[in-house]
């Protein structure tokens, strides 16, 4: 028995060592990659998604704010780390981030929309924040929405066992430098998605022929508060900003008028301006829409001057000595 | 709990280590077994435990009743207690709610109008196994091939032995038994190869079955409107899922059962690489089929009656075993296939030509093998679109659609775009057919990693060629296992 023990313990001790050795590698081959979401991380955590105005939220923000325009239009340095299918914990661990390994922008503005206020429902795309969870705020962000995840920052090898063989071909890919650099479409966190109208919100109307009510929970109004309250630690102005959202969607959500409340009490009860574009008159247009609530290139089009001229009016007012401002 | 999750990677070494460390005695060591094989069942659903203790208590005494009495009627009543029992059991759970519907239709074809009742019960995982493992201890005490347990720890370590208790291997009473009565002592070699067993159950499972599962469904569940050859890959594909996922099965529980000194009956030789569809059948879920021969197929007479009644109980045990597997005329319709294949051999009396293994000591089959294995394969692959179809009409309209668009130059472009949307599982199919080349160079062997190349560093790239393979080609969205429905 003694001798099975050991020569298993042996041998243990043997694949434990090559798993840690083979996850610190394929670990390094994610944290190398410099395109898709991957590569707004690793700007994030290597310091180099240096900022002036920096925008983040959900999926809204990541397809609404081109950094890029945005900086040609008003010559400040704009990163975008909006984050697809993420509520407001996640977008705060991922600001916290941020704010660890960059000096604080100037601006924060944090996107808000319909189902901000939605409670977490899990992670989207989970396999994004394994390289990343020995960043403590990332950690906690992504424990809180999933808990099970501890074996993702903690048990070798493991996130490449439960993401499948995906996530080690992007590792593969990142090791090796075999990038599509070319073909990436996210640039400085925002990503363009010139899509046709993709029709699944005809079918959100047919199934709720009597409108939509979303959920509005306290749990993330304090989240809000919390966010808002450490970019101004920071040293941040911060703005909530609610993006475009078809007026089709707006007629048929029966709250709207009590979510979009809260964030105006937020703001005010923060001291922090409220920025809503949703009444912008393209509104009423699909043809600036993907989705319900999400722009294509058109539209972003459309509403990148009105974000560039916001923020450079906030930010030249807020340069103002106090005895200037009107 | 299932074998491929992380709960039982937790819950295998606890006790391992209590059952050889801490427990001394053997009725120590089978309390122990009853409270895993507890933990392990119940962590479904604990209430299923009640019925499974109903059932063993039931049997438990009605074997000792049997013994008891001397007069035939009596024994035989007592065990008619036992069959109503567990047979009743399994009716009311897996059955009732079909028989009740197809009665129900059939009585609409005659024009007469009723509401089946329905029960909408869950069903209990494994009752199928452990039902039919009760029934040999009981049938086997009123044969008198095997004396009733007196002592209820044995008993009940023996119907409740976690690695088989959910999908088999369905043992003997009289296999079994003995090994719970008898102490155990600690044999590193056996230990040894049982995690080499389990090592290569798990890579059938999570790397070969679970990522077949993923096109099989993907193909059968739009079948009607997927050309001819995907159609033939989704049931090629299906045999090695089902393949890699229950004898996967069978390799962990019986490695597992080697870790605490059990021996479990072997449940897969090799199936496919029969040469004829009886070789077939002597090679895959053994345990069922020597089950029916033993309780089913010779009680009827067996072969002893003549042709006619050779027929009819080759008919019988094929019906039966495809009943099973659940209450879907799918399933009996995969048993009557099966017995159309088998009736030209019995008929022949060709169906104990190939006994042994094929192309022994050499490296390739003659042709003659060749084709016949091939030959095999593919009525074995026509007969599991029944078993995998959703009813008969699935069946039929995907077995007709099989040879539509083969020379179309459209379909093999649908084709290329349904395997593009899969292009993942290239290294998964890599594996599934290193699974095969494996289990044909080990064919002489009880598994794929048995008695590998003496030098150690060769053995060890063998592991770590499997382990990586589990780790990074495996599914692990912890899929059950297809049998544990049955």
């Amino acid at each position: 028995m003694a001798r099975f023990l050991r020569r298993f313990l042996w041998s243990a001790l043997l694949v434990a060592a090559l798993a840690l050795a083979l996850d610190a590698l394929l670990m390094h081959g994610l944290r190398r990659r410099t395109t898709d979401v991957f590569g707004v991380w690793n700007d994030v955590v290597h310091g180099r998604a240096g900022a002036d105005v920096l925008f983040t939220g959900s999926s809204r923000s990541l397809v609404h704010f081109d950094a890029a325009a945005i900086a040609a239009r008003t010559g400040l340095r704009c990163y975008n780390i909006g984050m697809d299918g993420t509520q407001l914990d996640l977008q705060l661990g991922r600001l916290r981030t941020y704010l660890a390994h960059h000096p604080a922008p100037r601006l924060v503005v944090q996107e808000v929309d319909i189902i901000s206020l939605e409670p977490d429902s899990g992670l989207y795309f989970a396999q994004q924040y394994a390289p990343y969870l020995g960043e403590p705020a990332v950690y906690e962000a992504v424990r809180k929405v999933a808990p099970d995840h501890w074996k993702d920052r903690w048990l070798p090898l493991y996130p490449f066992m439960r993401h499948g063989p995906g996530l080690t071909a992007l590792a593969v890919q990142g090791l090796l430098g075999l990038e599509d650099t070319l073909h990436d479409p996210v640039h400085l966190g925002f990503e363009l998605r010139d899509w046709k109208w993709e029709g699944s919100f005809d079918n959100f109307l047919k199934d709720h022929p009597d409108g939509v009510r979303y959920h509005e929970s306290p749990h993330a109004e304090a989240t809000l508060r919390t966010l808002i309250r450490t970019a101004r630690a920071a040293g941040s102005l911060v703005v909530l900003c609610y993006t475009p959202e078809l007026v089709e969607n707006q007629r048929i959500t029966l709250n709207r008028a009590s979510i979009l409340g809260t964030f105006a009490r937020v703001a005010r009860e923060e001291g922090v301006p409220f920025w809503d574009f949703s009444q912008a008159p393209f509104c009423a247009d699909r043809g600036f829409f993907y989705n319900s609530q999400h722009l294509n290139a058109r539209g972003v089009a459309r509403l990148t001057p009105m974000v560039a001229d916001s923020v450079k009016t906030l930010l030249e007012r807020a340069a103002q000595p106090p005895s200037a401002r009107p | 709990m299932l074998f491929n999750s992380f709960t039982f990677a937790l819950f295998l070494p606890v006790v391992f280590a209590l059952y050889w460390g801490v427990c001394r005695t053997v009725t120590a060591r089978n309390l122990l077994l009853i409270v895993a094989g507890c933990v392990f069942y119940g962590w479904w659903d604990w209430r299923f435990l009640l019925l499974l203790a109903a059932t063993s208590m039931t049997d438990y005494g009605v074997a000792i009743a049997m013994d008891r009495v001397a007069d035939p009627r009596r024994r035989k009543a007592w065990l008619w207690v036992s069959l109503v029992g567990n047979l009743g059991t399994l009716g009311i759970f897996k059955y009732h709610d079909f028989f009740a519907t197809s009665l129900a239709d059939a009585l609409a074809r005659a024009g007469i109008a009723t509401q089946p009742v329905l029960l909408h019960v869950v069903l209990p995982v494994g009752i199928s196994f452990y039902t039919f493992q009760a029934l040999s201890y009981t049938i086997d005490v009123y044969r008198r091939r095997i004396a009733p347990v007196r002592d209820l720890p044995s008993y009940l370590a023996f119907i409740s032995f976690f690695p088989q208790l959910c999908a088999g291997p369905i043992e003997r009473a009289s296999h079994m038994l003995p090994q719970f009565a008898r102490p155990r002592r600690f044999e590193p070699d056996q230990a040894t190869d049982g995690l080499r067993q389990m090592l290569w159950g798990l890579f059938k499972k999570v790397v070969v079955a679970d990522n077949c599962a993923t096109l099989v469904d993907r193909i059968f569940g739009d079948s009607a409107h997927l050309p001819g050859p995907l159609l033939v890959l989704g049931a090629v594909l299906f045999a090695l899922q089902i393949y890699g996922d229950f004898s996967g099965y069978s390799d962990i529980a019986i490695g597992c059962a080697r870790l605490f000194g059990f021996e479990l009956m072997r449940n897969f030789a090799y199936p496919y690489f029969s040469r004829d569809i009886a070789e077939f059948w002597r090679r895959w879920h053994i345990s069922l089929s020597t089950w029916f021969r033993d309780y089913v197929y010779i009680p009827l007479g067996g072969s002893r009656g003549g042709t006619w009644m050779s027929v009819r109980n080759t008919f019988a045990i094929f019906l039966l075993s495809g009943f099973w597997h659940g209450a879907n005329w799918t399933f009996l319709a995969w048993g009557f296939l099966n017995a159309l294949y088998f009736l030209p051999l019995l008929l022949g009396g060709r169906n104990r030509t190939h006994l042994g293994t094929v192309a022994p000591g050499r490296w390739l089959p003659s042709t003659g093998d060749a084709l016949r294995i091939t030959t095999t394969f593919a009525l074995t692959c026509l007969a599991w679109v029944f078993f995998r179809a959703e009813d008969l009409d699935h069946a039929f309209a995907y077995l007709a659609r099989m040879g539509d668009g083969w020379l179309r130059p459209g379909a093999w472009q649908r084709c290329a775009a349904v395997l593009g949307e899969h292009l993942l599982l290239a290294p998964a199919m890599v594996c599934a057919v290193a699974l095969f080349v494996v289990e044909w160079v080990q064919r002489e062997h009880a598994h794929g990693l048995e008695r590998l190349p003496a030098q150690r560093p060769l053995r060890w790239a063998i592991y770590l060629a499997v382990l990586a393979a589990v780790v990074f080609v495996g599914d692990h969205g912890e899929q059950q296992f297809i049998y544990f429905q049955f």
